[in-house]
């Protein structure tokens, strides 16, 4: 008996409820005479690598203050610092800069500083006996400029050992590039072959633009 | 009666020295034997009946003369036959040939694509070297067509004519139905047709019915479970006619069917025309010292063997020597005996000095007699010097063990076993394949019984394999479940060598192992420095 009074009991409960009527619609927000003003996010200015700036296909980023421009590997973090335009990602990195040229007979000692440089700021370490080489291991053509490259094996980075691949190109008389990609020997995700594209996809100047009267009638 | 069965060391016409058996046919057994100065030598004993058919052993004899008159690229050479009365019997020495038989290579993978190509060529090349000496084979078989490594797939043949031992009224798992009353080139060209069928799938055609040769090739092969290219089947029909007219001119012409159907270049047309002229187109023959076993036997006439002259198919005199008289049948062991002959053969190894009917008997000058006369004397000098020196050093252990008889593999059974000529001897002893580069590899294994499960094992070549035994039975899924403990893995691909590997299996454990046969075209050389950027081998 006690049980059936409680299971009637329960459904009593249950049509009440079933029958409740619905709540009153929350009221309305009230609203201001000037609504809140969310700022957009500023542009990033991707130049430090702390900013974490992925570059995505066809993102390119100026090389320091020149008007050579790269683009940086997809999904790669990069920034154009102004000492460098760095690009990295997991066990590879990429830094290219912009040096001074200067006299023929002072181009390798600048070119060595520029490369000592950007060794450093890659925190890299060089093996002891790594002269740079007097021929160039590969020559690229991109756009109108010769590209040198130079391959050194035994670098290492934070004790990682990998291979480097220093590239350098006369721009004009007065201002060459040099860059410098490392991957580790331990990498799968053929980095190398992004760095690689990385060169290939240097671009100087646009040469309408460079030369506003170059469609004028010669003098 | 059988041919008698020789023992380790025992010595055939005083200075062959048997070291082991390899096959035995209806009428012949085959050995390994060894001879001075450190050869190593193949010798056919035949059953002791043979001795008492006198026209079989002139036959013999005649074929034996034009067989080594060929190029030596093109058939095995015979050194050396006899009657040896210590053992009873006739026999005929010849050369050992390194390279496996085509029957041993398809026992381990059918050829298929180019080396297929390249084989059919090679082989219709032979026997059209043969033809146009005048020399018919009709007793062509897998056992006696030995193949090269590829990708050239050079062939040499051997048997010439030792069908005359089958059984009476039949022509062989592999001979054209009407070689037995008039064999011609185009009896060859249907022997080359099945042999080329049973290289590209391992499958003889036993049903020769007008009904079984209406359908095509590769639906045979395909019932027995083993495909075969369908576009084989044009060329081989026309090859395998019953009417010997509707085959293919000569062996070439099927050669360049088989070659245009798969799409591989043209092969390669020797001169023939000028090899069946040119004697002195094959070099010398390493000659054998006779024994008194053989030298008591004086050679015979030389009668070319009418049997096996050539005779060119309707509407190819031109191209072909001229057609000779209908050659009479062919002579068989079951007929009425003949008078016991009181020698078999003295066949001169040189071909210069065997001289066949049909071929006029060269001019010698003077001086060249003059020359022999003195260079004879201080060669045979010469040799006996070095034998002298070799005889100091021991023998080393022979490395090719294929028979120069032909052969099948006593194990293979089935239709590796079905070849034409019974005097065929069957072959148990390894091949220069099987004893190829073996490579043996034992495997570290976990402790057995680790958990207690079934074990499996998987195997994967690079490239691809054809056939992969495991424990001597084919599998052709992997991985496949095996009892823990040791198992013997070989994989066979188109005409390499085959490897074999002894791997150990743990309980519960998944073994994998890998044959690779040479790296595939396009692959990164595994011995290139492969590094990143400029390094990179791809």
């Amino acid at each position: 008996m006690m049980r059936r009074g409680a299971l009637l009991s329960l459904g009593f409960l249950a049509v009440v409820a079933c029958n409740k009527p619905p709540p009153k619609p929350a009221p309305a927000p009230e609203v201001t005479s000037e609504p809140a003003h969310v700022p957009p996010a500023a542009p990033k200015k991707c130049d430090a690598l702390d900013e974490g700036c992925v570059a995505a296909e066809g993102t390119r980023s100026p090389i320091q203050a020149s008007s050579w421009t790269l683009e940086p590997p997809a999904s790669w973090t990069y920034a154009h610092e102004g000492d460098a335009t760095v690009a990295k990602t997991d066990g590879a990195i990429v830094a290219v800069v912009v040096h001074e040229t200067g006299p023929k007979k002072g181009e390798s000692a600048n070119r060595s500083a520029a490369f000592d440089s950007v060794v450093k700021k890659l925190a890299l370490t060089m093996p002891k006996k790594a002269p740079w080489p007097d021929k160039p291991a590969k020559v690229l053509t991109v756009g109108a400029a010769k590209v040198s490259l130079f391959q050194f094996d035994g670098v290492t980075r934070e004790g990682k050992p990998g291979a480097l691949l220093a590239f350098t190109s006369r721009l004009s008389d007065k201002e060459s590039l040099l860059g410098a990609g490392f991957v580790l020997d331990s990498d799968t995700k053929d980095a190398d072959k992004a760095i690689l594209k990385c060169v290939q996809s240097l671009r100087g100047p646009d040469p309408a633009a460079a030369a506003p009267d170059a469609g004028a009638k010669p003098k | 009666m059988t041919a008698p069965e020789l023992a380790p060391g025992q010595i055939v016409a005083g200075r062959f020295a048997i070291r082991r058996a390899l096959g035995r046919g209806e009428l012949t057994a085959t050995y390994h034997a060894l001879t001075m100065p450190a050869r190593d030598v193949a010798v056919k004993v035949f059953d002791p009946v043979v001795r008492d058919r006198h026209d079989v052993l002139d036959f013999l004899r005649r074929v034996t003369i034009e067989t080594n008159a060929l190029p030596p690229s093109v058939a095995l050479r015979i050194l050396e036959a006899g009657d040896d009365p210590t053992i009873g019997a006739p026999f005929v020495v010849s050369e050992l040939c390194v390279t496996p038989s085509l029957a041993e290579l398809v026992k381990l993978c059918p050829l298929a694509g180019d080396e297929l190509a390249a084989f059919a060529s090679n082989l219709c090349d032979a026997l059209d070297v043969a033809h146009a000496r005048g020399l018919l084979h009709l007793s062509l078989a897998p056992g006696n067509v030995f193949v090269g490594p590829p990708p050239t797939c050079e062939v040499k043949l051997g048997d010439f004519g030792l069908s005359v031992l089958t059984s009476p009224g039949a022509p062989g798992a592999y001979g054209a139905p009407e070689q037995l009353a008039e064999p011609t080139v185009a009896s060859d060209v249907y022997a080359a047709a099945l042999v080329i069928l049973y290289a590209a799938s391992g499958v003889t055609l036993d049903d020769r019915s007008d009904d079984a040769l209406a359908a095509p090739a590769s639906a045979a092969a395909s019932q027995r479970g083993e495909p075969v290219d369908s576009r084989l089947d044009e060329p081989l029909a026309r090859a395998l006619a019953r009417n010997p007219s509707a085959r293919f001119a000569s062996a070439l012409d099927l050669a360049e069917a088989v070659a245009t159907a798969l799409g591989a270049p043209p092969p390669r047309r020797r001169e023939s025309a000028r090899l069946a002229v040119d004697d002195t187109a094959a070099p010398p023959v390493p000659r054998i010292e006779p024994t008194p076993a053989s030298a008591r036997y004086a050679a015979r006439e030389s009668v070319a063997p009418p049997a096996l002259r050539s005779q060119a198919p309707p509407g190819e005199a031109t191209r072909r020597p001229p057609p000779l008289p209908k050659p009479p049948s062919m002579p068989r062991i079951a007929e009425p005996a003949f008078v016991m002959p009181d020698a078999i053969e003295v066949p001169d190894a040189s071909p210069g000095l065997a001289v066949p009917l049909a071929r006029p008997a060269p001019r010698r000058s003077l001086g060249l007699v003059l020359a022999a006369a003195i260079g004879v004397p201080l060669l045979t000098g010469v040799v006996v010097l070095v034998a002298v020196v070799l005889l100091r050093r021991p023998p080393p252990e022979p490395i090719a063990v294929v028979t120069a008889s032909s052969a099948r593999i006593a194990s293979a059974g089935g239709t590796v076993g079905a070849t034409s000529a019974a005097a065929t001897a069957p072959t148990s002893a390894p091949s220069a394949r099987e004893s190829g580069p073996t490579v043996t590899d034992t495997a570290t294994k976990p402790e057995p019984g680790a958990n207690g499960g079934a074990a499996t094992l998987d195997v994967v070549c690079v490239p691809e394999c054809q056939a992969i035994e495991v424990d001597g039975k084919k599998v052709r899924a992997f991985p496949v479940p095996v009892e823990p403990g040791q198992h013997f893995v070989s994989a066979a691909r188109g005409v390499h060598p085959v490897q074999t590997k002894s791997v150990t299996v743990g309980a519960g454990q998944n073994e994998k192992l890998q044959f690779v046969f040479y790296a595939p075209k396009g692959a990164p050389d595994p011995k290139k420095n492969c590094g990143k950027f400029l390094k990179r081998c791809d």
